[in-house]
């Protein structure tokens, strides 16, 4: 062994850099195949179409136009700002408590996000519909005859959905930066005497503005580009761009006015990650960061403990209600309890061609969602850490196209992959690819904060004794980035289970997914078919929920590092 | 130190489990050399078929019918439309005669005039290119609970301007013609019976008789049928099927033998879906897809349709289900509307439509 | 005047981190709470300024009970280990942070904050981010901060350990001098006897969540009153004794042979301890015959500037080993390795150790039951 000086290690020669470079490529490469190629195609194909332009001139003149934009803009804004302040108290009380069951509640707080809109559209007019519990109740108790809640087809609706799903973005990403949060900076403040509010105004908050601004943006751009939601739970009076590109590109077959406005979607989600870019440049600073394990607690007293228990309460409840919901009726069949829908899920009375046993739909969902997995982590790794470099062109031009595909048309893509991806159109490897197309903006947003805030001196300390980059990697950065690395794994492999894709993909009948078993079922009258949908859904509830909660115990090895 | 070691353990069982899994799966269509040759076909997500059905025919011919659905019926055909210079399949099943115009235009297609085309009835011949080859058809119309009407002590409608009198405020709810195929039928329902001039006053008045518009078919018909929801909704009346009922029987968790869905039946308010299947323009087993078509004329294929899609099979010697005979017999006088003035014309009626009804 | 007693404090149950601390600073006083980390003195600290919630206790300061007091309304002042620097702050508004907490005027705290910052002798880095700062300029303005609103009570949590050797020991005496200009009641926190000593006014030592010994930095370390204390000071020479006469003078039976010496008369016969030789007690003998004496050999040599250490072996009992510190202006020919010498010590530089430690009455079972 020759003894190696830090000069040495900290500047890797010629042929450690050549393969650093080519692993920098690979998400690069990555989305210039499957996200940038496709696109491009298809909007080839749309504005070579004889007429495009003078019919994207029309449609611009349209004053239709900038009430459509309006409104989706800002239904995603109000969206966006009510989801971050309902997921703020638990990310609060998940970052300052530990609890029984606390991983458990984690996991369970996941499933909305990643469920079938179909599924959970059903599940809220079950909850807040005109014949639904909640006016079921209220006429009960008040005695009256017609309904009086009114949600349905409103924008009420729509936002409470959105919150829904997504509130688990803000729990988990601000949460999990919250908990590596040093309290002594807190509790700084407060010995100083700064009573608890303004402690959280002006302490925690700007801190946290990191990982509140990269929970905005994934919700913002989730929402901006809302389309079942918008569809099944506000009804036909209201309209997305993304919903408006459906109509065009699928009803109408507009594939010029389809591609025009998939390029205007595309421009605002570019120019709302640019403010983005520039806010997160402004706020973002290196942090000493902890151990999670550190700084939970259990909760200390009576009051403490009270305000755990009413934030569990009030979030769980409006989340999981829904869900709860769901899972009742699925084991309600005519009034009495009975396990007659799952049965139904594994019998083929009619000899269908398409039929598939429920375990094979869920070995088929597990196997996507783990090759999803598989994808997503190390390129959103890595793409985290491109983006975490002092700025270049290549981090420039990754910023953008890492959460791009948030922004994209789900049409304009799937048309895109038709036009565009050869033999690999019908392969099932498509299937994790696409999933992957929709976590990795996801599994670099949870990241990056983290790997951001990792301490540079430290690093720097380990390359002076002589580790080499792996090493550092593995005894620096993994430790502190374990946590998040598990969130994002958490979103990664959630998101795989829920996706559809029906718009994105061709699918292959023969290898159903837990969500397309569900949509196949909606397909048909009868209750068996809708007490299957429920059966199915209540399934793919359980499974997300189980390996949620497989994912978190990794965190036991918070205690080994 | 040991969680790295751990950590990395569990990342190689992930890879390796992933690759294997996906790689078994997305090998098992691509046969082997001595394997029969594979047929792709295509179609949207609500097709449906026996096991032994589809086998039938992949003895017969010796080979591997591999399908793919691509998502929901205007989807669908837009995939085939702008996948035509390299098509993803062999044979496509499930343009309607709303679409049939742009399909046939498209040039997405290869001529091919099957022998049993003699068995079906002259008017669902609606392709004279014979590009498309009619496999099915169906009635989009109103379907009521019986139950309701009888207990509420209100009349089922015989005419739609029932629908716009005060006693049946409330009561109707349809699916939006716009994202739909059946509220696209009864979109034009009303445009043949009211005539271009009134549709739109007729629509006014429903909005006005607070009439319900869903996005989908399935929240019309789960979420707020009184019958499909079981209870949960409150619309007795929704824009659906004439063969919903016998779906109501086949897949009733009581062991009902009659369905608590019924027809309404109002002369001129069934729309005609005429669904067609096609050979693809550059099908590498062209042989075969022909092959395929005449088969789906056949006799096996056309009398499994009916209780697989809940259609009626287009070959007039199929015999059909009790079920069907009994609650959904075909109506007497249904819209037939013209598939180029649909083709022409659908955008125009659908944003008038949605400036009178949504806005 | 702060008061605390009979703190208890368990993290999990049965595990007592306090346990029935009680300590009285009074004012302008500086006090330290020495020992090993583990010890529970940062718990302590963090009892006291209300960050943590004791399980048993009582603290007063000037009379009043502050024990349900939230740490923000107390008016105490706490320095973190990690200073705690708010990284989103310029150094002027890290400091005037406690002031703005306090409703000052624009002006007041300006001048406030200028005033500290020129206390800590860092005028002109105000505008400055404070992760830019070296380690040393962290913990000025950490200090700063705390001084900065003028706290009834200022606590520092080990202020010094994150700082390099030399920077150390020019700050402690920078600290010391700040403290006292201040005029500041204060409680230091710190593992290192020598900062202890040159802080404070009072030492407290702690062990397993007990003050073993108090006292003032003199009393603590000429008598420490346990072999855990003597340990952690760094005394090096204990030899098991037993007191075998006791009339005139006493005499004791050691490892190392008799030992008489005219102190520890009050020990009563058969007292059974250790005998303490403070390493700078020493001189090496030259005639004088009722000096203590201690012949041996010399095992190693260190020359250490103004002392030299040596090692010896007693001729009495070679296995055994002492250690010395000979003053090198003394020592007029200096030791050799082989040497064979006699060491004279001090009368005062012996300490007895009794065998039993004296440790307080556990309150464990007193807080289980309040429980």
């Amino acid at each position: 062994m020759v003894p190696r000086t830090g000069r040495r290690v900290a500047r890797p020669h010629r042929v450690r850099r050549g393969l650093l470079t080519l692993l920098y490529l690979a998400p690069l490469l990555f989305l210039a195949l499957f996200y940038v190629y496709p696109l491009l195609a298809i909007f080839q194909a749309s504005f070579s179409q004889p007429g495009a332009f003078t019919a994207i001139f029309a449609a611009i003149l349209d004053p239709a136009l900038l009430q459509l934009v309006w409104f989706t803009a800002w239904q995603a804004a109000v969206s966006t700002v009510v989801t971050v302040l309902a997921g703020l108290p638990l990310a609060y009380v998940f970052a300052t408590y530990d609890f029984r069951g606390k991983s458990l509640l984690n996991a369970l707080l996941t499933i909305p996000f990643v469920m079938p809109t179909v599924v959970v559209a059903t599940a809220f007019l079950a909850l807040l519909g005109r014949g639904g519990l909640v006016n079921e109740t209220l006429q009960r108790v008040f005695g009256v005859s017609a309904p009086q809640l009114h949600a349905e087809q409103t924008l009420w609706i729509i936002l409470l959905a959105h919150v829904f799903f997504n509130v688990a973005v803000v729990i988990r990403t601000v949460g999990g930066f919250w908990s590596n949060l040093n309290p002594h900076l807190r509790e700084a403040a407060g010995m100083l005497g700064a009573p608890p509010a303004r402690v959280f105004r002006e302490i925690t908050l700007p801190l946290l503005a990191p990982s509140l601004l990269s929970a905005s943006l994934l919700i913002f751009l989730f929402t901006f580009t809302s389309f079942g939601v918008i569809l099944l739970l506000g009804g036909p009076g209201f309209a997305t761009i993304e919903v408006e590109i459906y109509r065009q590109a699928v009803n109408y077959f507009n594939l010029p006015i389809a591609a025009f406005l998939s390029v205007l979607q595309l421009l605002i989600t570019f120019g709302v990650m640019i403010a983005y870019t520039r806010a997160q440049a402004q706020t973002s600073r290196t942090l000493r960061q902890q151990s999670a394990k550190r700084t939970a607690r259990r909760p200390a007293n009576w009051r403490q403990a009270l305000v755990v228990a009413v934030c569990i309460l009030l979030t769980v409840g409006a989340l999981l209600a829904p869900l709860l919901a769901l899972a009742w009726s699925s084991i309600r069949v005519d009034g009495a309890f009975s396990l007659r829908y799952y049965q139904a899920l594994a019998e083929n009375p009619r000899q269908s061609a398409f039929f598939v046993p429920p375990v094979t739909a869920i070995r088929n969902s597990l196997m996507f969602a783990l090759a999803t997995l598989v994808l997503s982590l190390p390129m959103g790794m890595i793409g985290a850490y491109m983006l975490a470099q002092p700025r270049t062109w290549l981090t420039a031009l990754l910023e953008p196209l890492l959460l791009l595909p948030l922004g994209t048309s789900a049409v304009t893509l799937g048309f895109g992959y038709i036009i565009a991806m050869g033999e690999l159109r019908t392969s099932l490897w498509l299937v994790p690819i696409a999933h992957t197309l929709i976590a990795l903006p996801f599994v670099v947003r949870t990241l990056l904060p983290s790997v951001r805030a990792l301490d540079k001196r430290l690093r720097e300390a380990a390359a002076m004794l002589g580790a080499s980059p792996a090493r550092i990697w593995r005894s620096v950065d993994a430790p502190l980035l374990w946590r998040p690395l598990l969130i994002a794994a958490a979103f990664a492999f959630a998101i795989s289970l829920g996706e559809f894709g029906a718009t994105l993909l061709i699918a292959r009948p023969d290898t159903p997914t837990m969500p397309m078993i569900i949509y196949r079922a909606l397909g048909q009258p009868g209750a068996l078919n809708y007490g299957q949908a429920l059966a199915m859904s209540t399934v793919l509830m359980t499974v997300t929920g189980v390996a949620l909660v497989l994912i978190e115990q990794f965190r036991l090895g918070d205690t080994e590092f | 130190m040991m969680v790295n070691k751990r950590c990395l353990a569990v990342v190689i069982a992930l890879v390796v489990a992933a690759v294997t899994l996906v790689g078994c799966t997305a090998q098992s269509p691509v046969a082997g050399p001595a394997a029969p040759v594979t047929l792709v076909v295509a179609s949207h997500d609500s097709f449906a078929a026996s096991e032994a059905v589809i086998a039938q025919f992949e003895q017969e011919h010796n080979v591997k019918v591999q399908f793919l659905t691509l998502g929901d019926a205007g989807a669908a055909l837009n995939k085939i439309i702008l996948s035509k210079d390299a098509p993803v399949a062999d044979l496509f099943y499930g343009v309607d005669n709303t679409f049939l115009s742009r399909a046939v235009t498209s040039g997405a297609f290869e001529p091919y005039t099957p022998t049993q085309l003699s068995a079906v009835a002259a008017d669902l011949q609606l392709d004279a290119s014979h590009s498309l080859t009619p496999i099915d058809y169906g009635f989009v119309n109103l379907n009521a609970d019986a139950a309701w009407f009888k207990s509420h002590n209100v009349p089922l409608p015989t005419q739609l301007e029932d629908l716009i009198k005060p006693e049946y405020k409330g009561l109707l709810v349809a699916p939006n013609p716009a994202t739909s195929s059946p509220g696209l039928a009864f979109l034009l329902t009303t445009i043949s019976y009211f005539g271009e001039d009134g549709y739109l006053d007729y629509w006014r008045a429903l909005r006005a008789n607070d009439l319900l518009i869903t996005d989908g078919w399935s929240e019309a018909y789960f979420d707020h049928f009184t019958v499909g929801s079981g209870g949960k909704g409150d619309r007795p009346l929704v824009v659906s099927y004439t063969t919903s009922p016998p779906a109501d029987v086949v897949y009733a968790t009581d062991g009902r033998t009659a369905p608590a869905s019924i027809n309404v039946a109002i002369p001129g308010s069934a729309f005609r879906q005429v669904e067609f299947a096609g050979v693809l323009k550059g099908a590498r087993q062209p042989e075969l897809a022909r092959k395929l078509i005449d088969f789906m004329l056949g006799r096996e294929f056309q009398e499994d349709i009916p209780l697989q899609m809940f259609v009626f099979p287009v070959n007039q010697e199929a015999q059909l289900p009790e079920l069907f005979t009994a609650y959904a017999q075909a109506p007497a006088d249904p819209v037939i509307f013209d598939a180029s003035a649909i083709d022409q014309n659908r955008e125009r009626w659908l944003k008038a439509w949605s400036d009178v009804v949504l806005r | 005047m702060l008061e605390v007693e009979r703190v208890g404090k368990w993290f999990e149950p049965g595990k007592l981190v306090l346990d029935g601390v009680s300590l009285a600073v009074r004012d302008g006083e500086i006090a330290c709470l020495l020992g090993p980390s583990g010890c529970g003195k940062s718990t302590l600290l963090r009892v006291i300024a209300g960050l943590e919630t004791p399980d048993a206790s009582e603290i007063r300061f000037d009379g009043e009970d502050v024990t349900a007091l939230e740490p923000y309304r107390r008016r105490f002042g706490l320095m973190f280990q990690d200073y705690a620097l708010f990284p989103h702050m310029s150094v002027s508004q890290n400091v005037g942070f406690g002031l703005r907490m306090a409703n000052l005027e624009q002006r007041t705290i300006a001048r406030r904050v200028q005033e500290v910052l020129e206390l800590v002798n860092l005028q002109g880095y105000g505008e400055r981010s404070v992760d830019r700062l070296s380690g040393g300029e962290q913990q000025r303005v950490a200090l700063a901060r705390t001084l900065a609103p003028a706290p009834r009570l200022v606590m520092l949590d080990e202020p010094l350990a994150n700082l390099d050797r030399l920077l150390r020991e020019d700050l402690v005496e920078d600290l010391r001098v700040i403290l006292r200009r201040v005029g500041a009641t204060a409680i230091v926190v710190t593992h290192d006897q020598q900062e202890a000593f040159v802080l404070a006014d009072h030492v407290a030592v702690m062990r397993q969540g007990q003050i073993v010994q108090e006292g003032s930095p003199e009393e603590v370390y000429q008598n420490p009153a346990s072999r855990f204390v003597a340990d952690f000071l760094g005394y090096r020479n204990l030899i098991a004794a037993t007191k075998v006469e006791g009339a005139a003078g006493a005499v004791f039976d050691t490892a190392i042979g008799p030992i008489s010496t005219a102190r520890f008369a009050e020990a009563p016969l058969g007292w059974h301890g250790w005998i303490v030789f403070r390493p700078d007690a020493a001189t090496l003998a030259r005639g004088g015959a009722d000096e203590l004496k201690i012949e041996g050999k010399i095992r190693t040599v260190s020359f250490r500037g103004p002392i030299t250490r040596i090692q010896l072996a007693p001729a009495f009992d070679p296995g055994v080993e002492l250690v010395f510190d000979i003053p090198s202006v003394t020592a007029r020919e200096l030791p050799h390795l082989g040497d064979e010498v006699a060491v004279a010590l001090h009368a005062d530089g012996l300490s007895l150790i009794p065998a039993e430690p004296k440790r307080g009455e556990p309150l464990l079972n007193h807080i289980q039951q309040r429980k």
